[in-house]
């Protein structure tokens, strides 16, 4: 039976969704400043009037739903799926006010895509556009990637046990430290740390490229955002190649495997064993996987002729691999170029890369890495309890920081998402072939880049494409940040306030 | 008290960033030899 959510349990979302958004009224603060400082009015104007409107809406909740109660899990999942639903449509006011985009559904898209760290654009004129809109593209890549909920909880919330709930419908299951505050504010000086050494190296690397100090700097602030968030968004159309830069792919390549890497392992790098990251379940599926990958992607471009030497196969083939398996998203080939010089094997190889994806509770999308490996793990079980004699006890065990023994239900668990994602890279691929514009492997490629948060292109994306389409992408990004569950949950909300029955 | 605080917390930074860009390296020149193999075998 399902019972039907009170008054209570809305005011208490409301009160969160609430200060979501102040957040991001917050956040439209910065590029506003710098739209201010660059004398950008037409931006200025969008900003003020987006960060308004969020003040004034989470102004409202605060004072109308202010309540004590406590969060409840299904609380927490509810407003993590409503809080990127809702920042999305309010973070695209800014956007659409600026011009730059066909039409609000653009614009909406263009705000999932960079909450998300997806990083796929429709913006018109990327070249052209204003400054402090590029920064505030790559901020809503930060605010995304380190978890808008945590930026508002670590601001506004004085602590305790109800923002867990949050965190962990955010898809980041990971306790790091003995509490969320001290979790997040971990989280936040790597960012932080890393926030500085990127953008000097990525500095030093575009100078090096004959980029003016000033330039390097604004460039080198904005490529990290996008690279150790693992967003994508670039400042250039034409994204990393613009560069033409070894120095700047190499610490591109290091910031989007730091991006890809979960804060569990950024934590056992800074203060715990280092061992203890190589023994990581996760790492030796990723380091594996990614090999192997790239062994095909190397015999795929070299057959296809494509690229007969090393250097390509470094600056064309790992960075691309490196940037689906991170899920960036940053390209250093022109958009068609998967489909009409890679062959058939290497875009199948990144398709599976972009597929698994990074780390859990890291900023990387996909499957993610510690599910594929306890697929595998239960996979191997099974077939071990095949060649065993019926009455043998057999246990398999992994390392995640500590050894764990596999139980059914957490293979269950990890088989189910890795399925539903699966579901939702092929929805999307069949919605691209209904339009008859496009052919498998482009729907595909977009259809596992959109639904893994991954940003790279093989042209689908464009502001001119099926509004259908990009509806769907938007969906399937939404979808994927959150895992599902939330997603799910927030449905099941839905059915409950349609037709449960009013509890007592 | 509080600059031990952040000398320790110095030194881990500086961990984490060295053993960050160690794995970096590292992948990249895994990546090499595996490429520089496939063009020797197929080239």
């Amino acid at each position: 039976m399902l019972l039907r959510p009170g008054a209570d349990d809305l005011r208490l979302i409301g009160y969160y969704l609430g200060k979501v958004l102040l957040g991001l009224g917050l956040l439209m603060l910065l590029p506003a400043l710098a739209a201010l400082w660059l004398g950008e009015w037409n931006e200025l104007t969008g900003f003020i009037i987006g960060a308004s409107l969020c003040t004034i809406v989470g102004s409202a909740t605060e004072v109308r739903l202010a309540t004590r109660r406590a969060l409840t899990w299904a609380h927490g999942m509810v407003t993590v799926a409503l809080a990127w639903l809702i920042g999305a449509i309010f973070a695209a006011v800014p956007m659409h006010l600026s011009g730059r985009y066909t039409d609000l559904l653009s614009s909406v898209f263009e705000a999932m895509s960079g909450l998300t760290t997806t990083g796929l654009s429709v913006i018109h004129d990327l070249d052209h556009t204003p400054l402090s809109m590029d920064l505030y593209r790559h901020l809503l890549h930060f605010a995304g990637g380190q978890g808008i909920i945590i930026v508002v909880l670590s601001l506004f919330a004085a602590g305790g046990g109800r923002i867990g709930t949050l965190y962990v419908s955010e898809a980041r299951d990971e306790r790091i430290l003995p509490n969320f505050i001290r979790t997040s504010r971990f989280i936040y000086r790597v960012a932080a740390t890393y926030l500085v050494v990127g953008t000097t190296a990525l500095t030093i690397a575009l100078m090096s490229a004959g980029f003016t100090p000033g330039r390097a700097v604004w460039h080198g602030f904005n490529l990290f955002l996008a690279a150790f968030d693992t967003g994508g968004f670039s400042p250039m159309q034409a994204s990393v190649i613009y560069y033409h830069s070894f120095a700047v792919e190499v610490v591109i390549m290091v910031l989007m495997l730091a991006g890809a890497i979960s804060f569990g392992l950024h934590f056992q790098m800074w203060r715990g064993d280092p061992r203890q990251v190589l023994r990581h379940l996760e790492t030796r599926t990723l380091a594996l996987s990614t090999s192997l990958l790239f062994v095909v992607i190397s015999f795929g471009l070299v057959r296809s002729g494509a690229y007969d030497s090393v250097g390509p196969l470094i600056r064309k083939g790992l960075f691309t691999l490196i940037s689906a398996v991170s899920s960036a998203g940053y390209q250093v080939n022109v958009g068609d170029t998967y489909a009409t010089d890679w062959g058939a094997l290497a875009p199948a190889a990144v398709v599976i890369a972009m597929a698994i994806g990074g780390m859990a509770s890291s900023t990387a999308g996909g499957i993610k890495a510690i599910r594929v490996g306890v697929t595998a793990k239960a996979l191997i079980h099974d077939v071990r309890k095949l060649l065993q004699p019926e009455a043998a006890l057999v246990i398999s065990t992994y390392d995640v920081g500590r050894r764990q023994i596999l139980r059914d239900e957490t293979a269950r668990a990890a088989t189910t998402v890795l399925l539903l994602f699966v579901v939702n890279y092929l929805f999307g691929a069949l919605i691209g072939l209904a339009y008859g514009e496009y052919d498998i492997t482009q729907t595909l490629f977009e259809s596992v880049s959109a639904a893994a948060n991954m940003g790279l292109s093989i042209g689908v994306t464009s502001p001119g494409m099926p509004r259908g389409l990009m509806v769907v992408y938007t969906v399937q990004m939404w979808l994927g940040r959150l895992e599902f569950v939330a997603v799910f949950a927030l449905f099941g909300y839905l059915v409950s306030l349609a037709r449960g029955r009013a509890s007592t | 008290m509080i600059s031990e605080r952040r000398r320790s917390r110095g030194h881990e930074a500086v961990r984490g960033i060295l053993l960050l860009t160690g794995l970096g390296l590292m992948t990249i020149a895994v990546a090499t030899v595996i490429a520089a193999a496939t063009v020797a075998l197929m080239g």
